[in-house]
């Protein structure tokens, strides 16, 4: 298949779709994404800003994700209660 | 806080717990307790994600040290004991949230991007201008608590063990028993899904 530097194939048309970038986005942002796919994402992310912006809402969404997991105040302190219980059900042979 | 995997070695923290073992295979009362005064929090942090409910994950937890007491001659030593523990608190708490659904999910597809002839029907919005005008990270945080909430359990569970809790995709299909690329493939579209549930959120639109 022939390709420009550009992102868009002989006929002007866009390389590949969007959906095609799409599915492409987790492989690429972990760097596993094939060197050939990778050069084409790239490429479509040239021409496309829709797909510019939902990649970046994509990774957003991930780091969002990531920060409620890192955040001390989501810690909560351990109920003396429940360390009891457990320990004491284990004594009853639960 | 997140557990940081990659800065020691499994190896040498396995081989270090292996005194614990032995005490706890022994029924010491107190490696019993060591067990639970190290790990309680912890699970809690994961039961309550994945339960989103403090009760239930106090419940879950509590099943699941019941379950490891039992099954501690069966903890084959390849795993540290958190591992394990995680593996059993996610289980715990994933039959706990099971077992209280009551209301029907919101379907993946509806979620996911809508394509006409494979370009994108509508303009994707950015998420981060509405965050601004939104507030600060309690917001934030809240709004990725309860966009989690409507997900559906299959990507909710990948999503919190993957970008959540930090697990690699290796420990996240060990820990739900599903395979490396179907843990990726939930993974990618929950997290469009999440995406389109924030969206929504941030912009203040009921769904």
């Amino acid at each position: 298949m022939m390709t420009t530097p550009t992102g868009f194939d002989a006929q002007g048309k866009p390389e590949i779709s969007c959906q095609a970038c799409v599915d492409f986005i987790l492989d690429y942002l972990e760097g596993v994404l094939p060197a050939r796919e990778k050069a084409t994402f790239e490429r479509h992310m040239n021409i496309c800003p829709n797909c510019v912006t939902f990649v970046e809402n994509y990774k957003k969404t991930a780091a969002m994700a990531q920060t409620v997991g890192a955040s001390p105040e989501d810690a909560p302190p351990v109920p003396a209660k429940l360390v009891e219980a457990i320990l004491k059900a284990r004594k009853h042979g639960h | 806080m997140m557990t940081n995997t990659q800065t020691s070695s499994s190896t040498e923290r396995i081989a270090a717990e292996a005194p614990l073992i032995e005490r706890l295979r022994a029924g010491d009362d107190g490696a019993f307790a060591e067990l639970v005064s190290t790990h309680t929090g912890r699970m809690l942090v994961v039961a309550r994600r994945v339960t989103g409910s403090e009760a239930d994950a106090e419940d879950a937890v509590q099943e699941a040290f019941i379950s490891a007491f039992k099954n501690i001659e069966q903890f084959d030593g390849r795993s540290t004991l958190g591992t394990w523990l995680h593996r059993i608190v996610v289980n715990a708490a994933l039959m706990k949230r099971r077992r209280k659904r009551s209301r029907p999910e919101t379907s993946i597809e509806q979620l996911l991007p809508q394509f006409d002839d494979g370009f994108h029907r509508e303009k994707p919005q950015s998420i981060e201008v509405v965050t601004n005008g939104g507030g600060g990270s309690i917001v934030e945080r809240e709004a990725v608590m309860a966009a989690l909430d409507e997900l559906p359990d299959e990507f909710r569970e990948v999503i919190v063990l993957r970008d959540v809790e930090g697990l690699d995709s290796k420990s996240a299909a060990e820990s739900l028993g599903i395979s490396d690329s179907l843990v990726r493939q939930r993974l990618h579209r929950g997290r469009q899904a999440l995406m389109k549930l924030l969206e929504r959120r941030m912009k203040g639109i009921e769904s």
